[in-house]
């Protein structure tokens, strides 16, 4: 997983159980997910500029609950194979 | 001593265990468990700390202070923990590094060297492997800048985000 750039540019590999999300104001091309972290232990602070940060242990069991249900290592939501609603509470910390 | 008949019985003066309690804490990434037994006696509470079955440190407070385990206690990579200290309702953190087998205070590291101007708010949890995250307060008020603390170095680096 990379992005950002200049100061913020970032370059983090093996990001693990990773789940995409998007909608009409959020494009998929932003690379917006719920992951697992394995460079921090700082959660419940801002520590991204937009994706969920998790501990590896909950965003393994989100990854097995949610849907689309995995089938190899790139799975896109389908009509028969549906993503699982995002729900966003409260505003972006300053 | 007591008088049993003519023979003086001797009463041993012992710590008598009250009460004993265990919590266990899994590690973000599911591979180590931290165990901290607490144990009261009349001098206070004993709090034993093992990783994975394994004895790292034992520590004795006085009753009325408390010595608990943040959310965010483990480092990424599971070699340090950071702990809350609470004794007379001054507040201290350590790391606890499990190779070297002594706690770092770092409150008092700070202390040390930013006490006339800024005090430790809270320690969040870790930047990196070794970087702890602490918010400050100013000491004349309001909210004051966020470090990293580094362990390897024990020197503070400042911030310009604030958590």
């Amino acid at each position: 997983m990379s992005g950002g750039s200049g100061a913020d540019y970032y370059y983090l590999p093996n990001v693990p159980f990773v789940m995409f999300f998007s909608n009409n104001e959020v494009a998929a091309g932003r690379g917006f997910s719920l992951h697992g972290t394995y460079w921090h232990n700082n959660f419940g602070y801002p520590m991204s500029h937009g994706c969920v940060n998790m501990r590896i242990i909950d965003a393994e069991k989100l990854y097995n609950w949610v849907g689309p249900v995995a089938e190899g290592n790139v799975t896109l939501s389908t009509a028969d194979n549906p993503g699982t609603v995002v729900t966003i509470y409260g505003q972006a910390p300053i | 001593m007591q008088e049993g008949g003519n023979k003086p019985v001797p009463i041993f003066a012992s710590e008598t265990p009250i009460s004993t309690s265990s919590i266990d804490v899994l590690s973000p990434d599911g591979k180590v468990t931290l165990t901290m037994k607490e144990k009261k006696v009349e001098a206070g509470v004993v709090h034993t700390f093992s990783v994975s079955n394994k004895e790292i440190f034992s520590k004795t407070l006085p009753k009325d202070s408390s010595l608990t385990i943040p959310f965010n206690a483990f480092s990424p990579d599971n070699k340090y923990i950071f702990l809350k200290k609470t004794v007379l309702g001054k507040v201290d953190y350590f790391v606890f590094p499990f190779s070297e087998g002594t706690e770092i205070n770092f409150s008092g590291l700070f202390t040390e060297k930013f006490g006339s101007e800024l005090t430790i708010e809270d320690a969040t949890g870790w930047g990196g492997v070794d970087l702890v995250v602490i918010n400050t307060q100013k000491v004349s008020g309001g909210k004051g800048p966020s470090f990293w603390f580094e362990v390897p170095s024990r020197s503070f680096i400042r911030l310009s985000h604030a958590f």
